[in-house]
């Protein structure tokens, strides 16, 4: 029985001890009566432990002082409850009325004599009995009633505090009818394990183990996991501040919440008052963590301020929510960043759109204005030949065959540009495209201007992953390039397959029987405007752009393409990834 | 010998020299040849508006894409969305051999369309042309 004694005093001499540290760390009201309900408890209990044992004098005065404590703890804790939920004032006015005639009968009445108990010695217990019973009540009351809007480790804490409240009722009240009627060391027992019992529901209350905290968690934690899911669905600034308002204010107790924005823009959750909206634009002082200022939490982060107002309860019991309200302003951060850096990605990509519309509109009229006056410059020179042919002498005839010969180059100038300038701008459509089915196509259209020429395709090659508008640009400049720079008109081409030197690739060779390409030249061939023979513009030769096209069509595609040793004539090689994945990994290889 | 009306629609006037030029070369049946200088006047010409009351329907339209105050596109569209107009066959004759114009003029109903630098040959071209729409081909009867 004694050491339970003991245990019960030690454990309400910590509870004095934690609820003092909370006054030290807060300074705040509630704190203040919850440390004064404690120590006074603590001090009651203890003084009437050590009265007992002292005896004599000394003790019949700590036992009187342990009796005002004692009495006055219920209505300490009313103190406490009403800081957090002010009743009316008739309230206040009953409670005193209730517990200061108690109180000082406690402070005059000393422990009664052996035998029966008088009369008004029962009348004050039964008076202090009835005033712990009401205060309490009403304590327990307030307390599990306010904790229902909270969030679940405020609501649990408090309904604990409630609880607890309640049995330390139980035991009091046990307590002070057993020494009046007698008690058994049974019954005594079981009072002092139910006060431990408060006990360990009053630290509970107070600052429960991280363990128990989670437990109490579990819906919070799934909402901030739905939370987390939408910042990180969020598109815009707007999604990412109005997507986590609403849990930010329930995070803190459910009330009206605001987000100031970099731009000036206030988002509103609920109807913030004018005193939060005013301490948003207050740039005084900055809040790097959740900061409580009067009745509200204010926060500073990269992408503005934020400010909730909170209950009453939140000082002190919203430590943790406090926390996780700083961790979610940087996930707020995060997500602000990641949808500044989606709006100026999306401005850029906008940007050259336009950019590209505009210069394909550019290229497209200053196409057709500079073919124009070469259509009506070639028709002329048609008119001149047919009406005044006899008119000339050779060199007559000779400076007309020169205009022609210009004029149409400067219009396969023009053509081959405007190929070149639409590869960067139409979409690169990739998909599955067999190269000899296109290659058999472009023999076909390529015929009829070199009807001496032969082009042959031969087996299949696995399917490429490119544009197919390309692919036919593609082969229809190798096809042209070899019939014009072959330097005969009865060259025989040939499309087949050739090993490619990548895993994953498919290769073809275009290869011709005519003049071949000299090895110090073999890269030059696909440079912008290069020519390997005299008389560029003569109708029937390149205007250097060709092979440039190739090469950058291929670059674009994935692959490579290149002169390859040849015996006879010219064999150019394009390699291009396949559209179906590699059978297993490889290293590339040189050919 | 039955007369072929030809309307040529093109606001270039060399452009409109040759393609007029190119036409008087066929032989084998009389044309009588219409000039329209942009999109309005072509339009003018086949409603038989303002100057052009009275005027005989053609059997054929010549028609460039890229002409003022209304463009060969539009007066394609008009002309093939109009159920009195609809049966005169439509050429179109320009020097851009964009994917899209081509795909944007047959979608709106051209007969046929040429470019007129195709073989780098104008004169063959457009005399081909000439030839296919006039003698080879039969053209619908028109009325007014």
């Amino acid at each position: 029985m004694e050491i339970i004694r003991t245990v019960v005093v030690a454990a309400f001499a910590l509870l004095a001890v934690a609820s003092a540290r909370l006054w030290f760390q807060q300074r705040s009201r509630p704190a203040a009566w919850l440390a004064s309900t404690f120590v006074v408890l603590a001090v009651g209990i203890g003084f009437s432990r050590l009265g007992a044992a002292l005896g004599g004098d000394v003790g019949m005065v700590l036992g009187r002082v342990a009796r005002v404590s004692i009495v006055a703890f219920p209505y300490l804790l009313f103190r406490f409850a009403a800081s957090l939920a002010p009743p009316r004032r008739a309230v206040h006015a009953v409670a005193a009325a209730v517990i200061v005639p108690v109180l000082v009968a406690s402070a005059l009445v000393s422990a009664p004599p052996e035998g029966p108990t008088p009369g008004w010695y029962l009348a004050y217990v039964l008076a202090a009995l009835t005033s712990w019973t009401l205060l309490s009540a009403w304590v327990v009351r307030t307390l599990w009633k306010a904790g229902r809007n909270q969030p679940s480790v405020a609501r649990k804490r408090m309904r604990t505090l409630a609880t607890a409240a309640a049995v330390i009722n139980v035991a009091l009240v046990t307590a002070g009818l057993s020494a009046t009627m007698g008690d058994s060391e049974a019954f005594v027992g079981a009072v002092q394990g139910v006060a431990l019992g408060s006990a360990v529901l009053f630290y509970l209350g107070f600052d429960p183990p991280v363990f128990v905290r989670s437990a109490w968690r579990r819906a919070e934690e799934r909402s901030l996991w739905q939370a987390e899911g939408e910042l990180i669905a969020s598109t815009t600034r707007d999604e990412v501040v109005e997507s986590m308002l609403p849990h930010i204010s329930h995070l803190l107790g459910g009330g009206p919440a605001a987000f100031l924005d970099r731009t000036g823009h206030v988002h509103r959750y609920g109807r913030p008052s004018s005193a939060l909206l005013g301490c948003l634009r207050d740039d005084a002082t900055r809040y790097t963590e959740p900061t409580l200022v009067a009745d509200s939490v204010l926060l500073d982060l990269n992408g503005g301020r934020l400010g909730v107002v909170t209950s009453s309860f939140t000082p002190l019991f919203g430590s943790d929510e406090l926390e996780y309200t700083g961790w979610l302003g940087v996930l707020v951060d995060l997500a602000l960043e990641r949808v500044e850096y989606h709006d100026r990605e999306r401005e850029a990509r906008q940007q050259a759109e336009q950019l590209a519309q505009e210069l394909e509109a550019l290229v497209y009229g200053l196409t057709h204005d500079l073919r124009n006056p070469i259509v009506a410059v070639l028709g002329y020179l048609d008119c001149l030949e047919e009406d005044y042919a006899g008119s000339f002498d050779s060199s007559g005839r000779h400076f007309l065959s020169r205009l022609r010969t210009n004029a149409q180059y400067m219009d396969r100038l023009i053509a081959d540009l405007l190929s070149l300038s639409r590869l960067g701008r139409v979409p690169d459509d990739r998909q599955p495209v067999d190269l000899m089915v296109i290659a058999e196509q472009v023999a076909d259209e390529s015929w009829e201007g070199h009807p001496r020429a032969m082009i042959k395709v031969t087996e299949r090659v696995p399917e490429v992953l490119m544009s197919p508008a390309r692919a036919r640009q593609l082969l229809t400049n190798l096809v042209s390039n070899a019939l014009l720079h072959s330097g005969r008109p009865d060259v025989t081409v040939t499309i087949r397959p050739a090993p490619p030197t990548q895993d994953g690739h498919a290769c073809i060779s275009v290869a011709d029987d005519g003049c071949g390409i000299p090895a110090a030249h073999r890269t030059k061939v696909f440079g912008m405007f290069e020519r390997l023979e005299h008389g560029a513009k003569e109708d029937g030769n390149g205007t250097g752009i060709g092979l440039a096209m190739c090469q950058r069509i291929v670059a674009q595609a994935g692959g490579r393409i290149w002169v390859a040793d040849s015996d006879v004539g010219t064999d150019m090689r394009v390699q291009l990834p396949t559209a179906a994945p590699p059978a297993h990994g490889g290293t590339e290889t040189d050919s | 010998m039955t007369t072929i009306h030809v309307l040529v629609a093109e606001d270039d006037e060399d452009h409109r020299y040759l393609t007029v030029r190119a036409l008087r070369q066929v032989t084998n049946v009389e044309i009588e040849i219409h000039e329209a200088r942009d999109g309005e006047e072509t339009l003018d010409y086949l409603y038989g508006r303002g100057p052009f009351a009275g005027r005989q329907l053609p059997h054929l339209v010549l028609l460039d894409l890229r002409m003022p105050r209304a463009n060969g596109l539009e007066v394609l569209e008009r002309v093939k969305g109009d159920p009195d107009l609809s049966s005169i066959p439509v050429v179109v004759v320009t020097s851009s051999d964009q994917r899209e114009d081509v795909d944007r003029a047959y979608e709106l109903g051209t007969n046929s369309y040429v470019t007129k630098t195709r073989g780098r040959d104008l004169r063959n071209n457009l005399s081909r042309v000439a030839q296919y729409w006039t003698v080879r081909s039969e053209l619908p009867h028109v009325t007014n």
